[in-house]
């Protein structure tokens, strides 16, 4: 067991955990923020990707040790009214189905979009193909970033 | 303990009408009981226009009920309930529409919320067989209606004028001649006193005002921001966690383990044996119980299982097909549907065979298997992403041997379900660890646990048979399915969907299905047979086409000409994709259409290859006919997700067993489709007046055949053995 520190959300928390349990389930099963999704467990599905210090990561292949002490952002901190612009494009568009991959589809988007807003479609591809939808909600995110690029340039 | 769901069930779900008008009607009369005991959940949130999902410790709600489906508080406030969990195919938007329409509500002024687990009040409420808005569209709109002319009867009463002056608008009762109004609110305590009335008016199509309006659903902010809740977010008081190993080989049995020293663990509780029953058979496993799921996952790391391994450990993917072949050779069930086709086929002047191998697949919803169980002596109470809510709370009644009243089931928002979650294992699992150890638990399965467990969707053989005459008419045509259905009592009629659902006008026409026994666990996945039997059927009406030498759109107009609702979705598709223009070089259209859950969808896939004869889908069309729409945008969602599935499990995967274990176990060997290979995908739906049909699976079935007609378009080469790869390194 260790004690770690995190700025999670602009808020800092400590907890005595295992060195290596995944960030994800800190955030999770002691932090209590459970819009971060345990998908495949191996960085595979991308449904609980999380920014740390502003960039995109799988949070549960992050043991807690490697990040203590960092800034961590989880789709419950991007906004204080579910109103960031992602998050309208994904309610304009109509994006989620079941919902459960879209906190990790989201907050790839974000972190695709903060790093370069105006990305070429190889770069979305890229960056959004990491993340796993069964519902195949692919052309709804498509038409999102869309709504998202033409708003941008406007 | 028994296995569920049962046949019986099965067979009254299937089964269309099963819940009637006259269910419905007499549901709302013994409604009363159903405030008194409490068990609304939710419906604190006084918000309009807000969904209230579930609440864990529901507070009693202030409303008055007119029905099971209609809560009005003094305000005016009204509450709609709806009585199937979401899955993410928009119910608790579509459902509650039909209700609002009839009661003149506007679907932004009202809550909506999930019902419990009730089958005296609800009747059926599994997420599953595109049944909510199919089984709901009369009965709902009963509800509505009978709520409306309560409100509208005691108004006329209090103002002393005639019924037949006064309607509804917008919540509120209007009096035609004085424009004297009243909100629903102040009719309601009223109105609950009052009989339903048996045979309520309900509004001409044209008169619509909800229904058929792209209208968002009510919970997608909450999946946009974390806060919808799903079985793997729920925590309760005094909840341990709990990880399953279980035998790798199917049906093996637990020899011994190492309790010991797992038990030495820091923050593991009990190691302990599990079982339950999976397609007809004892499941076993050694569940490790922590204070936290990490920790439990550290205990499993640790433990150390030895198994007796039963007859699995002798099948091998390579056997169960072989075994489907041998079994082409049985008579199996015959639904002769036209003449005589063996006879016919026997003097044919020439004849065409066809044989297409259909693979495993797993559900692989994105959020895995999880429940929370908490059993006490004479109760039992289960959250989780449930899609059979009633067949869980029978099963746990039956296998606890508790009265049902004494079993409740909350279902929560479900991460992705497609059949996998109408499953009752998990629950059955989780409640036998809850009883053992007496303390509640949350069962959280790993992916690996999910998808080498299964159950999965099963593979099939698909024979196809046609004759010719003299003169090059089609003269017989047959086709054979052989599957494995644990639920079909016999040769259940069911696997052959979209088969015996179709409407060629074929004469001599035979369709058979022969159940294999294989002791692998299956269990039904969206689009169920059809999403097998419609590849074969629709890919061998592509080659016999060509064997003709006709165009397989105008081969498919010609006999289809009687079923005017099949060929005006070809008409459209054929507009819509340029059907009868020049081909460009190096592309490819293909075309497919299947009818499923009294709905009609046609694809058309566009294909090409690069210099590098990199083949490429662009495009998928689909038209779709499903009746009356009750909200376009969710019809289009569904088919595309279907679409998108549909492609996966063709051209992306398969689960494969060796030595009676599964060989894939996590997204690095079982590849689902990713957003960089999705194709356009666009949707049109077919005006129409006809009863809704249902749009959650027929989407998905006829997208891999019109790709591999497609794919014969363009490279001459047929595909009969699914999954294929378009690009094979």
């Amino acid at each position: 067991m260790g004690k770690f520190t995190f700025n999670i959300n602009r808020r800092n928390y400590t907890v005595d955990v295992d060195p290596q349990m995944p960030l994800l389930w800190v955030i999770r099963d002691y932090i209590g923020l459970t819009g971060t999704k345990y998908g495949c467990g191996i960085a595979q599905c991308g449904a609980c990707v999380v920014h740390v210090d502003g960039k995109p990561i799988r949070s549960c292949v992050q043991p807690a040790a490697r990040v203590s002490g960092k800034k961590i952002t989880t789709i419950e901190g991007i906004s204080e009214n579910n109103d960031h612009p992602v998050q309208n494009a994904w309610i304009d568009a109509q994006v989620p189905q079941c919902g459960y991959c879209h906190s990790g589809q989201i907050m790839t988007a974000v972190a695709l979009l903060d790093d370069n807003p105006n990305p070429s479609e190889e770069e979305i591809n890229t960056a959004m193909s990491g993340v796993l939808c069964r519902c195949g909600t692919y052309p709804r995110i498509k038409k999102a970033l869309n709504i998202l690029l033409k708003r941008s340039k406007s | 303990m028994m296995d569920k769901p049962d046949p019986q069930t099965i067979s009254r779900w299937m089964e269309p009408g099963y819940f009637t008008r006259r269910d419905f009607i007499k549901l709302s009369t013994i409604s009363g009981a159903f405030l008194a005991l409490g068990i609304i959940p939710g419906c604190n949130n006084n918000r309009p226009g807000v969904i209230n999902l579930i609440n864990y410790d529901p507070p009693k709600y202030q409303g008055t009920q007119l029905n099971p489906f209609i809560f009005i508080d003094s305000s005016g406030q009204v509450t709609l309930v709806s009585h199937r969990p979401d899955v993410g195919n928009g119910v608790y938007q579509a459902m509650p529409m039909l209700l609002a329409e009839e009661l003149e509500v506007d679907m932004n002024d009202v809550n909506v919320i999930q019902a419990n687990t009730d089958k005296i009040l609800y009747g059926g409420q599994s997420i599953g067989g595109s049944n909510s808005i199919r089984r709901s569209w009369l009965p709902s709109r009963q509800m509505g209606a009978a709520a409306r002319e309560m409100l509208i009867t005691c108004a006329a009463e209090k103002w002393g004028v005639k019924k037949e002056e006064c309607f509804a608008s917008r919540g509120r009762v209007v009096h035609r001649p004085t424009k004297r109004k009243a909100h629903y609110g102040e009719l309601v305590a009223a109105a609950s006193k009052l009989s339903p009335p048996e045979d309520p008016p309900l509004k001409a199509i044209k008169d619509f005002k909800v229904i058929g309006k792209s209208l968002q659903r009510k919970e997608i902010p909450s999946k946009t921001n974390g806060s919808a809740i799903y079985g793997l977010d729920l925590r309760i008081d005094g909840m341990l966690y709990a990880s399953i190993e279980r035998s790798s080989v199917f049906h093996g049995k637990v020899r011994t383990f190492n309790a010991e020293e797992v038990l030495a663990i820091p923050a593991v509780r009990h190691v302990v044996k599990t079982e339950m029953v999976v397609s007809m058979k004892i499941r076993e496993g050694v569940a490790v119980v922590a204070d936290n799921y990490w920790a439990a996952l550290q205990g499993r790391k640790a433990l150390k299982v030895e198994w007796e391994n039963g007859e699995a450990e002798s099948w091998d993917t390579d056997r169960i097909v072989a075994q489907y072949k041998e079994d082409t050779m049985q008579e199996g069930q015959n639904h002769q549907r036209a003449g005589n086709f063996n006879k016919a086929f026997n003097i044919a002047a020439r004849t065409m065979e066809a044989e297409y191998e259909l693979p495993m697949q797993s559900h692989a919803p994105i959020e895995p298997l999880n429940v929370v169980a908490d059993v006490r002596h004479d109760s039992c109470t289960v959250w989780g992403p449930i899609q059979a809510p009633n067949w869980v709370r029978e099963d746990l009644a039956a296998f606890l041997q508790l009265s049902l009243e004494k079993v409740k089931v909350h279902p929560t928002t479900i991460g992705g379900g497609f059949g996998r979650k109408l499953y009752t294992d998990f629950p059955n699992e989780a409640a036998f660890l809850s009883q053992k150890i007496k303390a509640p638990v949350k069962v959280i399965w790993t992916r690996e646990d999910e998808m080498t467990q299964g159950p999965f969707r099963p593979g099939s053989i698909n024979v196809l048979k046609c004759g010719f005459d003299a003169t090059s008419h089609l003269s017989a045509f047959g086709h054979k399915v052989v599957t494995t259905d644990y639920y079909a009592p016999k040769h259940n009629k069911y696997i052959l969907d979209g088969v015996i659902t179709h409407a060629y006008d074929f004469p001599n026409l035979s369709y058979d299905a022969v159940n294999s026994k294989v002791p692998i666990p299956y269990i039904w996945m969206r689009g169920v047979w059809c999403s097998t039997n419609g590849f074969a059927h629709e890919c061998f009406i592509d080659e016999v086409a060509h064997e003709l030498g006709l165009d397989p759109l105008d081969f498919r107009l010609e006999h289809l000409r009687h079923a005017s609702r099949f060929t005006a979705v070809l008409e459209e598709l054929s507009k819509l994709t340029g059907w009868r223009t020049a081909k460009k070089q190096n592309t490819g259209k293909g075309i497919a259409i299947l009818r499923l859950r009294d709905s009609i969808v046609g694809h058309v896939a566009e294909l090409s290859h690069d210099e590098n004869s990199r083949i490429a889908i662009d495009k998928i069309t689909a038209v779709v006919d499903c009746g009356i729409v009750v909200n376009p945008d969710i019809v289009k969602q569904q088919i595309e997700g279907a679409i998108v599935m549909g492609l996966s499990t063709s051209f992306k995967n398969e689960i494969t067993i060796s030595e009676g274990k599964v060989e894939q176990n996590n997204f690095d060997t079982y590849h689902l489709m990713r957003y960089d290979e999705c194709p356009e995908i666009e949707v049109h739906i077919m005006p129409s007046e006809e009863d809704p049909g249902g749009v959650g699976e027929v989407g998905m079935p006829g997208a891999a055949p019109a790709v591999a007609n497609a794919f014969f378009d363009l490279t001459g080469e047929r595909i009969r053995k699914l999954p294929f790869d378009l690009n094979p390194v």
